[in-house]
């Protein structure tokens, strides 16, 4: 299994953790990520012009090889789902192939690496390669950009991968009604007030069903839920002390490997009771 | 309570026929005011006008109102509205569309000035450095100086390189970001260029870059009003 792969700005920044974890854990399966040469940024959402937001995903497509293209972000995958569905209007195509060098020509197929693992690789084989059952509680959190606006693999209103996938670990999956839920992170910056606001909604959900951790998919969601977690805490005086991991470093924990390896100590809220209650290394 | 009535004056319908052409315009005219956006919007409740209401504002053609709402910038691009909406409208969408629109009237305000950075960043680096995205970003917004703690906490995290992450070859992106402008601003452009030919490419693509650059430095490259 070979795909073409964009990692997107933040695996370079905020999510190294996650590049770390997604590196280790595919050569694991055995799934290759030749990364595309000279990729640039997606937009992310501060883009404002649309010609402009497709035609970067556009050159971005363009460099596919014939492969299909996997991504790790949810920020990146929602950008190349719409400028795929955007350039089927052949007016709009030929205006952003007049910018690019390598012309886009349709038949790129944008992948999550969520959807990779799931669907292209299949949830049995990665059991087969699970070592230690996590015998935990798992919050599985999508976020928007996953599902919405378009997706190829899952439900909009109530995505099952990500619970499949944490089933298939040994893991139990709770029941979340905030799974899609908006997080705050692309106000993060802008209106913390309301960032934190959202999260902290999520927060109370999570803690609620008695989760030991959440488990998420995207790097924004991730800033967003770890690393200013603990400004929830101070801004609204609640305790939540709630680890929040990439799937991918769930997935290396079931496969045994050192917690280490997969960049768990980058994370702001600690993840120690999490790993000795896996009973990792 | 005293209720607001909508007097004739305030209507541009040249305004709403300019969104209605959009691609996200076409379904605008169907809409029933169910309200399904605004109940599944997470942030309604932070804007001065729910989704709701600015579709209908935009129905009627009030242009000043619409594009002055914070609602189009509060909008977290979540999409629950557009996979909700029963006659297939994409409010998201629809906020997206309308935000090139108050820029282009001159509105201002701490997330435009973020899109800008964050433009100008991808259209010289070719990729988005968080490090350089905030001090820019600080520049123009000396209030998200209170964050700086935060920036330091993720730089001992390993998590915010002081380096700028560049594409090694950035040669297609000034025609990319070429492709956005809008034909107000390239009238405002040749304007701009008095004397030179602006019909000759070389020199045209160069006032571009030029303008670009102006507008990372947050000025107008027209040296237009500000709001």
């Amino acid at each position: 299994m070979k795909y073409s792969y964009y990692p997107g700005c933040a695996q370079h920044g905020t999510a190294v953790d996650y590049r770390i974890s997604v590196e280790k854990v595919f050569r694991m399966l055995g799934i290759e990520l030749e990364e595309i040469k000279n990729w640039n940024c997606c937009g992310a959402l501060h883009v404002p012009d649309r010609t402009i937001r497709v035609a970067l995903s556009a050159r971005t497509l363009a460099s596919a090889k014939g492969l299909d293209m996997a991504t790790p972000c949810n920020l990146c995958y929602s950008n190349l789902m719409r400028a795929s569905t955007a350039l089927h209007d052949s007016a709009l195509k030929t205006k952003v192939n007049e910018a690019l060098t390598e012309k886009y020509d349709g038949n790129t197929k944008p992948k999550h690496i969520l959807e990779v693992i799931v669907k292209d690789f299949g949830l049995p084989k990665l059991a087969e390669k699970v070592k230690i059952p996590l015998k935990i509680k798992a919050v599985p959190y999508y976020g928007c950009l996953l599902t919405r606006p378009e997706n190829n693999f899952d439900s909009p209103e109530n995505p099952k991968t990500l619970d499949s996938l944490i089933s298939t670990l040994g893991a139990e999956p709770v029941k979340y009604y905030y799974k899609t839920k908006c997080c705050g992170g692309p106000s993060i910056l802008t209106n913390e007030n309301i960032a934190l606001g959202l999260a902290r909604d999520l927060f109370v959900m999570a803690k609620e069903t008695g989760a030991d951790c959440m488990v998420v998919t995207c790097p924004m969601c991730h800033l967003m839920l770890d690393a200013k977690q603990e400004a929830v805490e101070s801004k609204y005086n609640i305790k939540i002390d709630l680890p929040v991991i990439y799937f991918t470093q769930l997935m290396g924990l079931a496969m045994g490997l050192d917690p280490k390896e997969l960049g768990l100590s980058k994370h702001f809220v600690p993840t120690d009771k999490l790993i000795a209650k896996i009973g990792g290394k | 309570m005293k209720k607001e009535t909508i007097i004739p004056e305030s209507r541009d319908p040249a305004f709403r026929d300019a969104v209605l052409k959009t691609p996200v315009g076409e379904k605008i005219p169907t809409c029933m005011q169910c309200g399904i956006c605004a109940g599944s919007c997470p942030v309604s409740h932070e804007m001065d006008h729910t989704p709701r209401q600015l579709v209908r504002m935009v129905q009627l053609g009030l242009k000043k109102e619409v594009l002055s709402s914070n609602t189009i910038w509060i909008c977290t691009t979540c999409f629950s509205c557009s996979v909700r909406c029963p006659r297939g409208i994409h409010p998201t969408e629809l906020m997206e569309t309308l935000k090139p629109m108050a820029i282009a009237e001159g509105i201002e305000n701490k997330d435009s000035k973020f899109d800008t950075v964050f433009s100008g960043v991808v259209r010289t680096n070719g990729r988005a450095s968080e490090f350089l995205l905030i001090s820019k970003y600080g520049l123009m917004e000396p209030g998200i100086i209170k964050q700086l703690p935060f920036g330091i906490s993720l730089f001992q995290k390993g998590k915010l390189p002081l380096s700028t992450y560049k594409m090694e070859d950035t040669k297609d992106l000034d025609a990319i970001f070429n492709l956005g402008k809008s034909k107000e601003k390239k009238i405002k452009e040749e304007n701009n260029v008095e004397g030179k030919n602006p019909e000759g490419e070389s020199k045209d693509s160069k006032e571009e870059t030029k303008a670009t650059k102006a507008l990372q430095e947050n000025k107008k490259p027209d040296g237009g009003v500000k709001k």
